[in-house]
Formats: structure tokens, sequence, C-alpha cells
């Protein structure tokens, strides 16, 4: 009896070691829940391809607490917040997985907000830019954004109307809660800039077929040129409605970025050239100095066959779901663990990345979750090709 | 079976035949009843088809206007529908909760239906969760409804009703699309409670009918006004013209008025004319009676003094002659038939007493007259029965003369032969002895045949059995020599002997008679060689001697008649042989004589019951 026991611990111990290096190399999930059954994205794949090339690099390096690979675990939300939901409550019972990365719809983000908190799930919102999203009041706030604000690219965006010689500026704005962030956005902005008028604002409902009615009726009210939120869809509506407007007619469109989360260029097509449309971004690897940007163009190119920086398509999705997931990576380790809770407190506690976009002294703190700053903002404009190149900006005032 | 009688139509029909007065009353109010009652079925038809028909023309009216309120109605809920979850600010409800207090709840609440009613509108996500609505006692869930895969996956609207403690529910679903995916990806749900609208909606119209919505089973959906289903209601119903998925329902409108209510004029209407009718009938009547007691009168009178002429002396009876016309005329000439009748009576009383006298005296001399004409009739059987004999007996002679011809020559010769032994002086004693002995053989030979015949015709003596094969035999051989001088042959074949009760001279008779006709026949028609067959066997009743022979036959025309008496076909024949045969077979020994025509001749057959040991 003795030695029958003894012989089993004896084995105990000879297995130990094995079990804990099979643990360590179960994979850490990372999702992502994204609008990948919507037709016209192409954001979704923006922000996958940054996150595998990261996946990828961290994997190559050894992956996190170390040596446990990280894995993606994807959902199609189809830009449906249900859906959204049923996704990210499915990835929250996934034990290994820390964090969900959202796509660049803001409404279904916030709809979110209720179960990710409840799951304590961290999002990672590499696009989605309505304010609200990380100012959202929750304790602890599980939202943290490498992004764009609705806030910061309002003030790009009126600053290029003023650039332009606008002082009056119409709104033409979706009737959601992105449109109503953007709206609050430019109420604030107006209270710190009189100069600029704004003479009408249109809410259009997603889906609509028309918006040159709308866009006129704010041209008519003397608006030198529409601020406007919208995706690719309702965008490219009316880049081709205001082309087809005797020229006399039209007034520059400067756009939120949701048009770039899709293929705005091949929609919208030659309209594009006849219309004064510019559109806000954070980053652009055409022209990037950082030896990042190479890297990735170089690894995009080597494992999704896009063949130059030009033809990144939304190429912000990309930038910062990279930066993101090194960053998040980066919180793993420091918090030793999978733990959903520690990972985010951890990601208020990680230093000094060099990051694609820029060096990050610390991303992410208690008071702050938001990585970018309304320097990295700046306008672009769709080259004939298609690609999304800086517009040259006057020195800011 | 004896025919069942009942009491009151026994009297009902003696009261009818007893009185043409009775009858011509009987007949007026038939008449008139039956005219009343045509007149009055037909009134009754004709009121009742135009009250039909403008009932139904009013319930068609009432339908129609229901059908095209209701069509409108369910048709503009489907249409409100079909347009408000296409409508793109119903789908960004699907994706934006926040502004929806401010722009897609008010929108539905605002939205009022036509249809008389508040309608609930909820907004679903795909997995039936609500997400908004205009009904502020909360909002529905459809998680899990077996229908919601076809409103989401395929994106199919979809109708229900659904009974609630409070009325029929009509829910629609239509699918949500969302627009930068083009999929179904929620629903918007409509509901409705049928049964309160179609209450209230129903109100404005005709508050005498009733008024249902049916589902395509005719199950009741739908209560708009009024009780349940009257018994035999008019109804008219009409399908609602829809589109799917209402459509599917099969929807149609019932409009029914309760039939009591719609006909009761035509009630009224009846008993005031049963009420008149009956007075008609009852006046009718009163007419009818004293008129055909006027006419009748007469014939009343006339049928008194029939019955007192059935009474009484015909003399002293007399219709009373009132007036001039027809029945006065029918009295007179009545009486002039009574006064005929009269003298007939007389006459025939008188010449009925003579004929009673007359009767009475052939009545007295009847007996005495039949017993005359029975001894005739006895006396003309003994002749014939004499005749009969006197000719059997020359038969016989006949027949002795036959037999006697042969041993008469051998004696002659006999005779010569003793002559000639003497004139030549051969005669010896032996020889004489021989000649003498054979002389002795021959004289017992005819004296035996004398015996033979004087049995024949031996009176006859009691009724006994006796042989049908000795009979046949005997009397075989006293025609024997007679056909064998004509040439005839004699075949004769017992199949078996057969006992039978009679007397037996007589059965030899019949049979000397058949022979005789048969040897007769064969030799007047020149038959040779002529044959005679006789054949005699029985079966479990009867005996049977079957002569037949190759005469020629009887001719078809009389064979019907040869045992007729005195009917012969033969010039010296007596027509008394076969009556004889069939007296003597059918009345002294109870058998039958059949005759008819073989191949070549005649056959006879002579059937006679066996004697009772003999029979099975």
């Amino acid at each position: 009896m003795k030695s029958w026991l003894s012989r089993l611990l004896l084995l105990c111990c000879a297995l130990y070691p094995l079990l804990i290096l099979a643990e360590e190399k179960l994979p850490v999930l990372v999702g992502l829940d994204a609008e990948f059954g919507h037709p016209t994205s192409t954001s979704d794949d923006a922000i996958k391809r940054g996150i595998l090339i990261a996946i990828d690099e961290i994997n190559r390096a050894g992956g996190v607490l170390g040596g446990r690979p990280l894995k993606l675990v994807e959902r199609d939300n189809r830009s449906v917040p249900a859906r959204a939901i049923v996704n990210v409550r499915e990835l929250a019972a996934m034990p290994d997985l820390v964090a969900v990365f959202c796509g660049k719809f803001s409404p279904v983000v916030i709809e979110l907000l209720p179960t990710l908190h409840e799951q304590k799930m961290i999002l990672l919102d590499p696009w989605a830019a309505a304010d609200g999203i990380v100012d959202n009041g929750y304790r602890p706030n599980y939202v943290f954004r490498l992004s764009l604000r609705d806030s910061w690219a309002v003030a790009v965006m009126m600053k290029h109307a003023r650039d332009k010689g606008a002082r009056q500026v119409g709104l033409l704005l979706p009737n959601t809660s992105w449109g109503r962030s953007t709206l609050k956005a430019v109420e604030n902005h107006l209270l710190t800039h009189p100069e600029t008028k704004l003479v009408g604002i249109h809410w259009y409902n997603w889906g609509d077929k028309t918006l040159v009615e709308k866009y006129s009726a704010l041209a008519n009210a003397g608006a030198q040129a529409i601020i406007l939120a919208a995706n690719e869809g309702e965008g490219s509506v009316l880049v081709k409605e205001a082309a087809a407007l005797p020229k006399h007619e039209r007034v520059p469109i400067i756009s939120h970025w949701g048009v770039s989360g899709g293929d705005m260029a091949k929609m919208a097509g030659a309209a594009l050239r006849d219309v004064d449309f510019s559109v806000v971004q954070t980053y652009s690897f055409i022209g990037a100095k950082r030896e990042k940007a190479s890297q990735l163009v170089d690894a995009v190119n080597r494992q999704f066959g896009i063949p130059d920086a030009r033809h990144i398509p939304s190429p912000v999705g990309m930038a910062h779901a990279y930066d993101l997931t090194r960053i998040l990576a980066k919180a793993i380790d420091k918090a030793g663990t999978t733990e959903r809770a520690a990972v985010r407190n951890a990601l208020e506690e990680v230093k000094n990345y060099n990051g694609l976009i820029k060096d990050y002294k610390q991303p992410f703190t208690a008071e702050r979750h938001e990585a970018l700053g309304p320097e990295e903002v700046f306008m672009a404009r769709y080259d004939e090709d298609g690609a999304i190149v800086r517009i040259e900006q006057a020195p800011r005032k | 079976m004896a025919e069942k009688r009942i009491p009151w139509v026994e009297r009902f029909r003696d009261w009818l035949e007893t009185s043409i007065a009775n009858r011509l009353t009987f007949a007026a109010v038939a008449l008139t009843m039956s005219v009343v009652g045509v007149v009055g079925l037909v009134a009754f038809i004709i009121s009742y088809l135009q009250i039909e028909r403008s009932v139904r023309d009013e319930l068609a009216s009432e339908v129609s206007i229901f059908e095209k309120r209701l069509d409108i109605s369910l048709d503009t809920l489907q249409k409100d529908l079909a347009s408000l979850s296409a409508n793109t600010l119903v789908a960004t409800g699907l994706m934006d909760s926040q502004g929806r207090e401010t722009y897609l709840i008010p929108f539905l609440r605002d939205y009022r239906s036509s249809l008389g009613g508040p309608v609930t509108l909820s907004l679903h996500d795909f997995q039936g969760g609500a997400i908004a609505g205009n009904n502020p006692g909360g909002l529905p869930s459809f998680q899990k409804s077996p229908w919601l895969e076809g409103v989401i996956a395929q994106a199919r609207p979809h109708a229900e009703i659904i009974p609630r403690s409070d009325g029929n529910y009509l829910l629609l679903a239509y699918p949500v699309f969302y627009p930068s995916t083009g999929q179904a990806e929620g629903m918007l749900v409509a509901e409705l409670n049928l049964t309160r609208m179609f209450r209230e909606a129903s109100q404005q119209g005709n508050a005498r009918f009733t008024k249902h919505l049916l589902d395509g089973q005719g199950r009741h959906v739908g209560e708009l006004h009024g009780d349940d289903h009257a018994a035999r209601a008019f109804v008219v119903r009409r399908p609602l013209k829809l589109e799917p998925p209402l459509a599917a329902f099969g929807l149609q409108v019932e409009v029914s008025a309760a039939q009591g209510e719609m006909l009761a004029p035509l009630y009224w209407m009846i008993a005031i004319y049963l009420a008149v009718g009956g007075l008609t009938l009852f006046f009718v009547l009163w007419v009818t009676r004293q008129g055909v007691r006027r006419l009748t009168q007469s014939l009343v009178e006339l049928s008194e003094v029939t019955e007192g002429m059935a009474a009484s002396n015909l003399s002293v009876i007399r219709v009373p002659v009132v007036g001039r016309d027809e029945t006065a005329k029918l009295a007179q000439n009545f009486n002039i038939m009574i006064d005929g009748l009269n003298d007939s009576y007389q006459t025939l009383e008188r010449r009925i007493a003579e004929r009673t006298r007359e009767l009475k005296e052939l009545n007295d001399t009847l007996e005495k007259r039949v017993r005359d004409e029975a001894a005739k009739n006895r006396q003309k059987d003994l002749l014939l029965i004499q005749q009969s004999r006197l000719a059997a007996m020359g038969e016989m002679i006949g027949n002795i003369a036959h037999q006697w011809r042969q041993p008469l020559n051998t004696i002659g010769l006999l005779f010569a032969n003793i002559k000639d032994a003497y004139d030549f002086n051969e005669m010896s004693e032996e020889s004489l002895e021989e000649a003498t002995q054979n002389g002795m053989r021959l004289t017992q030979q005819m004296s035996t045949t004398i015996d033979d015949f004087r049995n024949f015709f031996r009176p006859r003596r009691d009724s006994a059995p006796f042989s049908l094969v000795k009979s046949v035999q005997s009397t075989l051989e006293l025609v024997e020599a007679s056909f064998k001088n004509n040439e005839i042959a004699i075949a004769f074949k017992a199949s078996g002997d057969a006992q039978v009760r009679g007397f037996a001279n007589e059965y030899s008779q019949v049979l000397l008679n058949i022979l005789g006709n048969a040897r007769n026949a064969i030799v007047e028609h020149h038959v040779k060689p002529g044959r005679v067959r006789i054949e005699v066997g029985h079966d479990q009743v009867n005996g049977y001697v079957v002569v037949s022979d190759n005469g020629g036959g009887i001719p078809e025309a009389v064979l019907d008649k040869i045992f007729d008496p005195y009917f012969t076909t033969r010039e010296k024949g007596t027509g008394i042989g076969l009556y004889m045969s069939k007296m003597i077979v059918e009345n002294n020994m109870h058998g039958r004589i059949e005759a008819r025509n073989s191949e070549n001749g005649a056959e006879f057959t002579v059937i006679t019951p066996l004697v009772p040991d003999q029979s099975c």
C-alpha cells in the first residue's frame, strides 16, 4: 500500500512540470466583433489586419505571459447592436479571452456598453469615435480607445472650414447617437469659436437614398461648407448628388471619417473629383517616416498581398488596431494573467510603447482612456487612385 | 290479411256515401280549402321571396360597406406596416437606443390606424427582443416564437390571430431591413384587438344585423355587433380582398339577420290570411249547405219514395211533382216508371206463378224420367256389351275355324287313307289302330281348342289376381293359328311377370281386340312380312303390356277418337272393340290404355296396377 502511494506521488511530481508547460502554451484569446457582414465596410478587415500583424509580431517574439501565443477570435455583428451583444456575451464566456476589439460603428459600441461592463469585458476601440463611448460613466471603465473622438474631429473639421473661408456651416448628421455626439461636439466647439455660424442642422436617417435636398437646403440657408457625419453609403450618395448639381450650387463637404471605413472612392467614383470633399483622419501610411510604418507596409504586403501604402484600405483602422494590440500584449504581460480585471488595470499602467503612430509615454491612465490626442487629427482627401492623402494645412490658430 | 278499418274514416265514408248533399258540401269545402290553400301558399312564397331578396339586398349592402371598410382598414394596416418597416427611421431604431425616446417612440406613438382604435406597434431585434414601442403598458417579447425565423431569416411577413381574454388580436410582423446590409435584422410588430375594433366599427351600421369576421375555416375571429348566429338566419358572406400575409387567413365578413325578426311581417300576413280564410270557409260551408239542400230536396224525396217502393206496394207510391224544372220532370218520369214497373211486376208475378207450377209438375215426373233414362242407358250398355261379346265371339269363331282347319284336313286325309287302305286291302289292325289313335288325338286337340274358347267366354267371376304373362300366352294361343295363316310373326318378350288384379278373360278380350286390330291392319295394308311385338313388364307400381305392329299405324287425325264408341276406320268394323277395351281397363281394372304411332305401325300400351304385395 505504501509502495503504491509513493509511486503515484512520484508520477505526479514528474508530470507536474509538463502540465504547467502545456497550460502555458494555451493561446491567449483576443476577440474582434466587427461588421464583417457589412458589404461595403472595409474598416473591419483593416482592423483585423492590424491585429493579425501585431499578433504575428508578438507571437514571433515569444507571445505573452512567457510564451503563450495570442490568437484572434472573430465574430460578425453585421453592424447590428443586438448581434454585437450576443457576440460579446459569447466571447465573454471564453475563459482565456482577455479583450474584444470593436468595429467602426459608434452606435453599436454604445449599445454594447452595458453588456461590456456587466461582463467585465475589456473593449479596445480602434475606430468608433463617439465621445460617449469612452466618456461612458462606468467605473471602472472597461473601454480603451486608440482612435479619434468626435470632439477632436469636429475641431479639425471646423478649422478646415474656416481655413477654406467658410464662416457659415451647415450640419448634415445621421439620426443616431453618432450624429448626436457630433452635434454636441459642434455645439461645444462653437461656444469657443463664435466666428463660425451654424446656419442649420439636417438629420438624415440611416439608409436614406438621397441627401441632396438637405444638402441644398443647407447651402440655400447660407452654409459655405457642410459638416457631414456619414459612412460610405450615405457619403457616396451625397457626393454623387452634389456632383450632379450645377457647380455654383455646390459647397465643400467636410466629412467625418466614417466614409473612410468603407470603399468610398469606389462607391462615389468620378464624382469625388467634382466635389470639394475632405475627410478627417488620424494616420496615413503615405509619407510616414517611422520605421514601424514601413515594417507594417511590408507585413501587409507579405501577409495580405496589398502592394503599397496607397492601397491600404481604411488605413487608420489598421494602424490603430496594430498599436492597440501591442499595448494589450504589454498589459497582459504586465498583469501576468489573463484575468480581465487585472489586464484592464494593467492597460492603465502600460508605459513607454514606441508604436506605429507615435511613441506612447503612457497610452492610458486611470483617468484617460484615450491613447491618441487631437494633435494626431488632420484633414485628408481622396486622391485620384482612391488613396487618402493628407491635406497640407495652414498652421493652427 | 284483413284490411284495417279506422272508425272515423269509416264514419266519414258512410257520411259521404249516404248523401249527395254531403258529397257536394264536402266537394265545395275541399275546393274552397284548395283554392284558399293554393292562393295562400303562392302568396306566402312570393312574399317570402320578396322579403328574402329585400333582406339579402340589405345584407349585401351592409356587407359591402363593412367589406370595404375592413379591406381599407386592414390593407392600410398592412401597407402602413410594410412602409414603416422599410422606413429608415425604424431601421435606425435597431441600432440606436439613445435617440429612440426622442424620435422613434414618439413616431410610433403618433401612429394611429384608421381602424377605430390604437394599434400597438413595437420594434424587435433579430431575436424577438423588444427594442421600442408605442404601448405604455409594456412591450411584448417574441423571443423563441416559432415564426420568428420566418420573419428574420426568410424576411417573410407573418400574420397571426391570437385569442386573448379581451378578444382576438391580429398580430402582424414585418421584417425590418438593415440599410447597410440589406438583411432583415429586426421586425416591426403590430397588434390590434380585432374584436374591439370591429365592435366599435360596427356600431355605425344597421343595428338589426349581426356582423362577424370569419377566417377561412368559418371560425369567428371578430364579432362586429349583435348576438351570436340566430338559427335559420339570413346570411351573406364576402371575402376580404387582402394582400399577403393577411390574405392567408381567408378573412371574410359575414352579416346575418335573424329570420324570425325579418319574417315577422310575413307571419302577421299569414295569421290574417288564416283568419280570413277560415271565415271564407265557414261562409262557403253555410252557403253550400243551403244551396245543396234545395238542390237535393227532390232527390231526397225520390230516395224516400224508392225506400217506400222497396217496402210497400208499388201501386200506392207516387213522387210529389213540384214545379216544372228538371226534378219535376224527373218525378213525373219516375211516376210513369213506377206505373210501368208495377205492370211489369204484375206480369212477372203471373209468369212466375205459371213457371212455378210447371216446375212443380216437371219435378214430379223427373224421377220417373231419370229412372227411364237410366234404364235406357243400362239397356244400351248391355246391348253394347252384347254386341261386343258377339263381335268377340265372331272373332273367336273365326279363330276356331282357323284352329280347326288343320286338324280337320288331317282327319279328312286320315279318313281317305283308311278308305284307300280298305280299297286296296291294305288295312291292317295296326294301321287301323294307328289311324284311330291319330283321329282321337286330333279330335282331342280340337276339343281342347273348344275348351279354350269356352273358358274365354265363361261368365266372369269375382276379380282375382292373374299373371300378365300367362294371360298374354293364353290369348296368343287363341290367335296363333289366325296370325300364322296370315303370315304374321309374333314376337313375345317378357322382362318379368306381373300379377295384376281383375278379370283375366276380360283382359284377354282387351288383348284380343288389340291383336285383332294389328292383324287386320297388316292384312289390309298387305304388309309382308307382318310383325307383331308383345312386351310384358312392370315397374314398381304398374304392370304393362305393349303391343306394337308394322301395319302402318293410325292416322294422326283420328288417333284421339279411336277409343270413342262406334268409331271405326274399317268398313265392317263395329267401333266397339277399343271402346270396350278402354272401359274394361279403366273401369274394371283401374288402369289405362294408351295408343300412339310407332315407326311403322301402331303401339298400344295397357297399364294396370300391380297387386299390392308386388308393388314396392
